[in-house]
């Protein structure tokens, strides 16, 4: 066995559908990389039913981890080999029953983007064995390409969110931080001129976006053995939900480990969720061969990082509260003294198996993601005394081909309440509403959140009811409150969502407003200007929490850290 | 190329980084949370000499020197081309019949 090249698996990925073309396509991606090169994913489904969950594997993300591709293309080849006859599947000493690998192919979606970095993959084939980046030019040889996995928009901007301390001397632009990752082509973890300057990250971030099924996406990298789950930026928390990457509040807080500055919320159910999936993968790993992959976040199993994929893909939904949930997750393959390419027998085909099973392992739980659908979300109360109390009601409803159990449903968050906590099977199609109630008992604000699980429930003819394998926790934002604000506060406004037509009116008539405010006022118009600055950035979800405080314009420096000076 | 893992205080550490340019593989921390030690990449073997000091410790967990060339273990012919060629051939045949 062999290491495939760019040319080979492009050759295989236009040779499976003609192989199996009742079982996969292959999608063309629409950015051609810096040298021109086309790249290509495949599509695995059996059977009819379209309305099913969908997983994303990514190899080759980074030039030198040749093996990711020839992990995912022998996976690919495994599972569609398997799906006709319906063949058990054998990875190592990891098997999966004939029936179980029927049952999980009809129910799950598998893309398979097997080279995102083609350009990067080729050089370092070719020549220079080591290289990470793509290929991006740049006038001095030193300063070409970009590294993709650092190129996504999620906390991108590392200058400003993270803690000075984590990116290194403030005396310097260099340092420890470089490995978060780097304002200066020059390094191996350039992040690019802007988030999605490159078409590989542009690709994926296509597949997405062309695939709202995608629930699941693994990016798989190596040598490290580890199987690990968001969040990159700081130690995962599941207390604070105003201590999110998105609240620019907490710009320059980010990455110390174990303080309690900041944490990256995740809800106890997602949280659990990710820990449980990671050790289904890595228990995999270890049934295929014996390999021990380590367990956790990715910002303390590995270290600290920004604007990866995993972690935009986990942030998606919370961007844009429309989008699906993807939980994402980077895998890496092998062990420290492996090296990026382990000779290929024995090492490399032992790797193979090993993360071929965790992958499969992953695909069983998939196959059991069912689709709610819940409105509105957020659910905004607004500004609401002590005393008073206001109702939201909000629907529920089935998106998924199969019946599911919606259980264990509760608010988290002060002065709030459901009624009813459901418990109940719904049908596909089918809805169901529920009123959350705030009737706060003190001053202050009320974020929360009404949290349930789901899960598949069907009664199956001489089984009985099945259960699916994993539930889903669910989770509708709750935004609400009452605060009495200082005089040196300023607090965002509340509004309700817009379309997209008020909005872009909206937007220009704020953004006119702020240039004038800016032009005639300077800093009597703070406070003014951020709010504007708020309902143009939050025009279409709208906001219900009225003690949000905002950053007044200008910025006044955090005391107690020195700014940053730049080159 | 060498791949080496570096034991040092937060400023060694952060030379080493440097040095590699960000090249990080592995990153440890203590129980305190201060990072302690560090596995880098360095294309240049002589940055391993310049790097070891009384603080610096350096261990080298990777030697491309002590392993055969990776591009041996490329494919140099293309393993799928003349089945791909078969299929395409056969359907162009079945259009044209």
């Amino acid at each position: 066995m062999l290491y495939q090249s760019v040319e080979e698996t492009n050759t295989l990925l236009e040779l499976l559908p003609l192989q199996f073309p009742a079982f996969c396509e292959r999608i063309e991606l629409p950015n051609l990389t810096a040298e021109g090169r086309h790249s290509f994913a495949l599509k695995i489904r059996v059977g009819p039913e379209e309305n099913r969950p969908a997983v994303l594997f990514l190899g080759n993300v980074h030039a030198e981890e040749w093996g990711s591709t020839d992990i995912l293309m022998s996976l690919a080849q495994e599972l569609l080999g398997a799906a006709g006859p319906q063949n058990p599947l054998h990875f190592g000493n990891f098997t999966l029953a004939s029936s179980a690998v029927a049952d999980m192919l009809q129910k799950v979606e598998i893309f398979i983007f097997p080279i995102v970095n083609p350009d990067g993959k080729a050089f370092s084939q070719a020549g220079d064995r080591f290289w990470r980046k793509n290929r991006r030019p740049a006038a001095d040889p030193e300063e070409i390409g970009v590294d993709v996995n650092r190129n996504f928009d999620w906390l991108w901007d590392l200058s400003r969110v993270f803690d000075p301390l984590v990116l290194g001397d403030p005396a310097t632009p260099e340092g420890v931080g470089l490995l978060v990752a780097s304002e200066f082509p020059i390094n191996v973890t350039y992040h690019g001129p802007a988030p999605f300057s490159e078409p590989e990250s542009r690709n994926v971030r296509h597949l997405l976006d062309e695939n709202p099924r995608i629930r699941f996406l693994v990016d798989v990298h190596g040598y490290a053995g580890q199987i690990m789950h968001p969040w990159g930026d700081d130690d995962p928390q599941t207390t604070d939900r105003f201590q999110r990457f998105d609240n620019p509040l907490f710009d320059g807080r980010r990455g110390i480990i174990g303080d309690t500055a900041y944490g990256e919320f995740s809800t106890a159910g997602d949280l659990a969720r990710h820990r449980q999936i990671v050790h289904t993968m890595g228990s995999a790993v270890t049934a295929a061969l014996g390999a021990v992959y380590e367990e956790g976040p990715i910002s303390t199993t590995l270290y600290l990082m920004c604007a990866d994929t995993a972690d935009y893909a986990y942030s998606r939904h919370r961007t844009d509260r429309q989008l699906p949930k993807i939980d994402g997750f980077l895998l890496e393959w092998g062990k420290p003294d492996d090296g990026f390419q382990p000779d290929f027998p024995p090492r490399m085909e032992q790797i193979i198996a090993e993360v071929s099973a965790a992958l499969t392992a992953l695909l069983t739980i998939a196959k059991d993601q069912p689709f709610i659908e819940k409105s509105p979300d957020p659910a905004l109360f607004g500004r609401v005394a002590v005393g008073e109390t206001r109702a939201v009601p909000i629907t529920i409803k089935n998106a998924s081909a199969r019946p599911v159990r919606i259980s264990n449903m509760h608010v988290d968050g002060p002065g709030y309440h459901v009624s009813p906590a459901l418990d109940t099977r719904l049908s596909p199609g089918e809805s169901v509403a529920v009123t959350v109630v705030l009737a706060p008992q003190v001053v202050g604000p009320a974020r929360g959140a009404l949290l349930f699980e789901a899960r598949f429930e069907e009664l199956v003819l001489g089984r009985g009811l099945v259960l699916g394998s994993t539930a889903d926790v669910v989770e509708v934002e709750l935004q609400g409150g009452n605060c009495l604000a200082l005089v040196s506060e300023c607090l965002a406004p509340t509004f309700p969502p817009q379309g997209p037509a008020a909005c872009a009116t909206i937007r220009a008539t704020c953004a006119l407003l702020i240039a004038l405010m800016k032009l005639f006022g300077g800093g009597r118009f703070a406070c003014a200007i951020a709010k504007l600055q708020f309902r143009i950035d939050h025009c279409a979800e709208g906001n219900g929490d009225p003690c949000i405080p905002l950053v007044p314009f200008p910025r006044l420096p955090n005391p107690g850290i020195r700014p940053r000076p730049r080159p | 190329m060498l791949i080496v893992r570096v034991r040092a205080p937060r400023e060694g550490l952060s030379r080493a980084i440097r040095l590699a340019r960000g090249y990080v593989v592995g990153f440890r921390r203590g129980p305190d949370g201060e990072p302690v030690a560090v596995d880098v990449v360095f294309r240049d073997p002589a940055f391993v000499g310049e790097l070891a000091t009384k603080e610096i410790a350096v261990e080298v967990l990777y030697d491309s020197r002590d392993h055969p060339d990776p591009k041996d273990d490329v494919s140099k012919v293309n393993r799928y081309a003349e089945e791909l060629e078969r299929l395409k051939r056969e359907r162009r045949g079945k259009t044209e019949a």
